[in-house]
């Protein structure tokens, strides 16, 4: 595939270095060369955290401003920190219960009703994802993040529930499409 | 084979293809994962190796050292600011050299994000005169650990690899080579004049030292011009950057147009110290004007003879402080060469500050911090260094020195008030259990001895949380798992001659207050001197403690709470939030988050935050 810049865009704690290995893994599962980038220490106890995600033959993980082709964002107030990494055609896609400013309605979801709604709430990252990759702009499409997760989950009991809580997200693209 | 590794996987792995098989650490930010995967990989190819959390860096390096001069391949591992505490080992160590292969690895944190310095560990080898390795991707710190520890056995020294947190915690996939066992004894050779070496024998294993560093500037398999054509018509400027600077500059030429990427040579350097002689005059004689990309100190820089023409962090083309970036690096590119083209993309958008970090729901610190805040009023608190730095958040931490110091500084504010004519203020010292063994227990020796006065606030929690809950000697659980014997927090306090301890549940908000108070009562009676109060509730990050947590429903009576803001401000719990276009500001609860800890319960001053009813 062509060179790829992703950044996943949270709070510590909600799945945001997850999300990065999960695109990862895809990556891997699809024989491309990637690199990655994850906040680890301090920032993780509830604080604003990124995962940088750069897909191609690249040496260093880190995305310089105005370069990034997609912005995924788990908590809504993440957005304006991190739009301006994306380039002039970048695509955000973000995970908010509230209209963002600048946003188009197709590009927001309310992942976190859904993990409530169907009592996952530790899945918000895994709903927003199979929401995700039914966006073209995704770098992978919604059956290779499907067999990145069946890869990459460490018990059957896991993987069951991660599949489902990505099948939600894609039934919720498919119904407000 | 193809598999994707985290940066530190990847260090752990390059241990384990050379013949590795001790490894001694301390965790911190971004070092601690090495360790684990050390042990995990180890495991895995059915490999039989030491790897042990080590009390502190100064230890971890001790015995590093030791097994090394049995012949056998060890490594020391630590953060930055580990090596601080490692320093004493690690200059002498130079001097003796090894029989077998010592790698020292020293996480760097630019930045800083998880750290009290952003200090370079280049320099510091510079300052020791240890050999240092800058790898730039996780697939290079592979192959540089195992060239570290092939050179260290090599020339008798002790080698650093000196990854940065952006490598540490980079993912990649990369090519493994097998993992193989060195069959090799361990064989101490008596030799004391060079392991015990007296000052006269110093000097010439000094001299020596200086022999084998000058040697190894002539190497030619670290000259860092030999990939470079200079008979090719030269570019107009030339950039040397090792390591993660490398990578970033790389990535950003690779991005620009061939018209201004032309216009640069760059120079990569494996080895920063020490560096290349005959290397620097190929890039001396050859171009006019020289960019030094490095982070975080100009190590290359300062050992460039003539720097004239050289442009870096000495002249401010680079900032002095802070993580380089790609904007960065496009910024002193576009100074370098007077060339607006090659700045960074314009977005002219602000950045809005980010949320701050706190402790997590149902963390027992957060109740620990309220009732000593209750207990001792306009006190002054001493802080240490872990997940409970962040009670500065609630106003419960003053001081933040480095590892252990909350001790010491208790001790010292103490001895510092005692001899002015105003009263001394209700001081305090908070220290969570890993950092005491670290390093609080000699300071906690000293203040007893010393006659100080004050609460030792002990947050023990049973794990070392902030760098990922690796076990502590109170369970007596080693990092591969075994059973060791349980060093218990309270025989170590008493054997430091500390006579009044109280164990207290912190969850028991109004008994902790209580116990506070008469601890503090105790540091100002005649007889009284330190009183230790041991906070005991374990940590929420490990799964265990999250099962044993009896869940309550917690709700906030939206007819009760006069959104005061009390318990967002005094309690800082993620899980109280504002509730969302509430003109009122009242909070609700966060029930995606919540643990049923209920312990802000007690902190609303109108009584709305309930108990519902326990599930």
């Amino acid at each position: 595939m062509t060179d790829c810049k992703l950044i996943i865009a949270g709070l510590g704690g909600q799945g945001v270095v997850f999300l990065s290995r999960l695109i990862g893994q895809a990556a891997l599962l699809a024989g491309d060369n990637f690199i990655t980038y994850e906040s680890h220490g301090m920032a993780m106890r509830g604080g604003s955290v990124s995962s940088q995600v750069k897909i191609g033959s690249y040496n260093s993980p880190l995305i310089g401003a105005g370069t990034a082709d997609i912005l995924l964002v788990l908590a809504p107030g993440e957005y304006e920190r991190n739009r301006h990494a994306l380039k002039p055609d970048g695509i955000a896609l973000v995970n908010s219960a509230t209209p963002t400013t600048g946003l188009a309605p197709k590009n927001m979801v309310n992942a976190t009703a859904l993990a409530v709604t169907h009592n996952l709430p530790k899945a918000v990252n895994l709903i927003f994802c199979g929401w995700a990759a039914e966006h073209s702009a995704f770098p992978y499409n919604f059956q290779q993040m499907q067999e990145a997760v069946e890869t990459a989950a460490a018990t059957p009991a896991i993987k069951t529930a991660n599949l489902k809580a990505l099948e939600i997200g894609r039934q919720e693209f498919s119904s407000s499409k | 084979m193809r598999q994707v590794m985290l940066g530190n996987e990847a260090i752990a792995r390059g241990l384990l293809e050379s013949g590795c098989t001790f490894s001694y650490a301390y965790p911190g930010t971004p070092s601690s994962e090495i360790l684990p995967a050390f042990l995990k990989q180890a495991a895995d190819a059915k490999i039989e190796v030491h790897g042990h959390w080590s009390v502190n860096e100064k230890i971890a390096l001790e015995s590093a050292f030791t097994t090394a001069i049995t012949g056998m391949r060890a490594a020391a591992i630590m953060k930055q600011v580990g090596l601080n505490v490692a320093a004493d080992a690690f200059l002498s160590t130079a001097y003796l050299g090894v029989t077998g292969g010592l790698v020292v690895i020293s996480a760097d944190d630019p930045g800083p994000n998880s750290s009290q310095t952003e200090q370079d560990s280049r320099m510091f080898a510079m300052f020791a005169k240890v050999p240092v390795f800058d790898p730039a991707t996780p697939e290079e710190a592979t192959y540089f650990t195992g060239l570290a520890l092939e050179l260290s056995e090599e020339i008798g020294l002790p080698v650093l690899l000196r990854p940065t947190a952006t490598l540490c915690h980079a993912r990649q996939n990369i090519d493994l080579k097998e993992i193989s066992a060195i069959e090799r004894q361990p064989e101490f050779v008596r030799q004391p004049q060079r392991w015990a070496a007296t000052p006269k024998h110093r000097f010439m294993l000094h001299e020596k030292l200086n022999q084998t560093l000058l040697e190894l500037a002539a190497d030619p398999r670290f000259d860092f011009s030999a990939g470079i054509d200079l008979n090719r018509k030269r570019t107009p400027y030339a950039i040397v950057a090792s390591g993660c600077s490398w990578s970033l500059t790389a990535d950003l030429l690779k991005e620009l147009p061939a018209d201004l990427s032309g216009q640069f040579t760059l120079f990569k350097v494996d080895l920063p110290y020490p560096l290349h002689r005959g290397a620097q005059d190929n890039l001396l004689n050859n171009y006019d004007k020289i960019l030094v990309i490095e982070e975080s100190m100009p190590v290359i820089e300062y050992q460039l003879g003539d720097r004239t023409r050289v442009c870096g962090r000495t002249d401010g083309t680079i900032p002095d402080a802070g993580a380089l970036t790609p904007d960065i690096i496009a910024e002193a590119l576009a100074q370098f060469t007077q060339n607006r083209r090659l700045a960074k993309a314009d977005t002219e958008i602000a950045i809005p500050p980010g949320k701050r970090p706190s402790l997590c729901p149902g963390c027992p610190h957060r109740s620990s911090f309220y009732a000593l805040k209750k207990a001792l009023p306009k006190g002054i608190y001493a802080g240490d260094i872990g997940c409970y730095t962040l009670g500065i958040n609630l106003g419960a931490i003053d001081t933040c020195l480095c590892m252990g110091a909350s001790i010491s500084q208790a001790g010292a504010f103490y001895q510092t008030f005692a001899k002015s004519e105003d009263t001394i203020p209700p001081i305090a010292a908070i220290i969570g259990d890993s950092t005491f063994y670290h390093s609080g227990i000699p300071a906690l020796v000293n203040a007893r001895w010393e006659g100080s006065r004050f609460v030792l606030l002990l947050l023990d929690n049973s794990t070392t949380a902030m760098t990922g809950n690796q076990p502590t000697p109170a369970a007596g659980v080693r990092a591969d798992g075994t059973q060791g014997p349980a060093l218990k927090l309270e025989t170590l306090i008493k054997g430091c001659g500390i006579e009044k301890i109280a164990v207290i549940d912190p969850y028991n908000q109004e008994e902790m207050i209580t116990v506070l108070k008469e601890a503090l009562e105790y540091t100002r009676s005649p007889a009284g001197g330190i009183a230790a109060v041991i906070a005991r509730r374990g940590c929420l990050m490990i799964p265990a403690e999250r099962r044993r947590l009896t869940r309550l429903t917690v709700i906030i009576d939206e007819t009760e709470c006069t959104g005061c803001g009390y318990c967002l401000k005094a309690f800082e719990c993620p899980a109280l939030v504002l509730r969302e276009n509430d003109a009122e500001g009242r909070v609700i609860i966060d029930p995606i988050i919540c643990t049923g800890c209920g312990q802000c319960v007690a902190v609303c001053p109108q009584g709305a935050i309930k108990i519902k009813s326990s599930e």
